[in-house]
């Protein structure tokens, strides 16, 4: 996919979302700010939170 | 995965990540300037909230790099020192009005071209750690962009200060893409294939497409006018 491809997708889940956080101009739907939602709306499945500040990462890496 | 990179390819991964760590780190120390700005600047308490969030997730984002760093060189990273960091101010203008542009330039125009980074880094993400450490990021560049795009849309930002984003884009657009440039001048010509790094004219792609058609519309979408930014981007491409 080209990024132009995956711009729209992008601009609602930041402009579009974001905007309306404070107003109620442009959109209807409620404004997600929880990780998982905000993952759904620009990449294909829920973001594993916890990765981050998974002990094992640096390990799990090593053995990939 | 990491043992068919050659050790060339290693030292280039950890040297990249463990200065994405040191940069993490002064994004970090910027959101915690920028929540007392807002506080400040009276900003909308949505707003305030997910630039407090934004502080501890660079945080988190300094720290998942430095690991990421430690792994490809096969040897512990140090922990990134904070760093003092000063938002250029202008003295023409007063402390709201220097926090509004900050919020332009920090989270509208830099936060959002990073999430269009992230993105086009995960689509050159294989084994399954690597692409988790970009997906949360991208979850946080998303929700970080957001708090200029929800200051924008407040009514603590008035229409005087519409007029002045309006004015001062084409000179804060300069300085985020020259930034941009210069950061995407150290990566690998070529990207590193797998390893969350495209070749470097994809990236600079992704960049130019970010401001083209987020950024701009994006400020289009929430009342200013991006007439002169416009211009400018057009003049710059010839
Ligand atoms: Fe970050
Ligand atoms: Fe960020």
């Amino acid at each position: 996919m080209a990024p132009t491809e995956r711009i729209p997708r992008l601009f609602r889940a930041i402009v579009v979302l974001g905007a309306s956080l404070t107003t109620n101009c442009g959109d209807s739907a409620p404004p997600p700010v929880d990780a998982h939602v905000v993952a759904d709306a620009t990449i294909d499945a829920p973001a594993p939170k916890d990765a981050l500040v998974d002990a094992d990462l640096v390990d799990t890496v090593i053995i990939l | 995965m990491i043992d068919q990179l050659s050790a060339e390819q290693r030292a280039t991964l950890a040297a990249l990540w463990e200065a994405r760590a040191i940069s993490e780190r002064g994004v970090a120390t910027v959101m915690a300037t920028l929540v007392t700005q807002l506080t400040a600047a009276a900003a909308d308490a949505a707003v305030i909230a997910l630039a407090i969030r934004a502080a501890a997730d660079e945080l988190a984002h300094a720290e998942a790099c430095r690991r990421l760093a430690s792994a490809y060189l096969g040897a512990d990273v140090p922990t990134a020192l904070p760093r003092p960091v000063e938002l250029t101010r202008d003295p023409t203008l007063d402390d709201r009005q220097n926090t509004t542009l900050h919020v332009v330039n920090l989270c509208c125009i830099g936060e959002t071209i990073a999430a269009a980074f992230v993105e086009t880094c995960l689509q050159h993400c294989e084994a399954a750690v690597i692409r988790g450490v970009h997906r949360n990021h991208l979850a946080d560049e998303v929700v970080h962009a957001r708090i200029g795009w929800a200051h924008l849309a407040s009514t603590a930002v008035s229409d005087d200060d519409r007029g002045l984003i309006a004015a001062r884009l084409p000179n804060l657009l300069a300085v985020q893409l020259a930034a941009w440039e210069s950061q995407i001048a150290k990566l690998p010509v070529d990207g590193i294939a797998g390893h969350g790094y495209p070749p470097r004219a994809e990236v600079a792609a992704t960049v130019a497409a970010a401001v083209e058609t987020l950024v701009i519309p994006g400020l289009a979408y929430v009342g200013i006018d991006v007439g002169p930014a416009s211009a400018w981007l057009a003049q710059r491409a010839t």
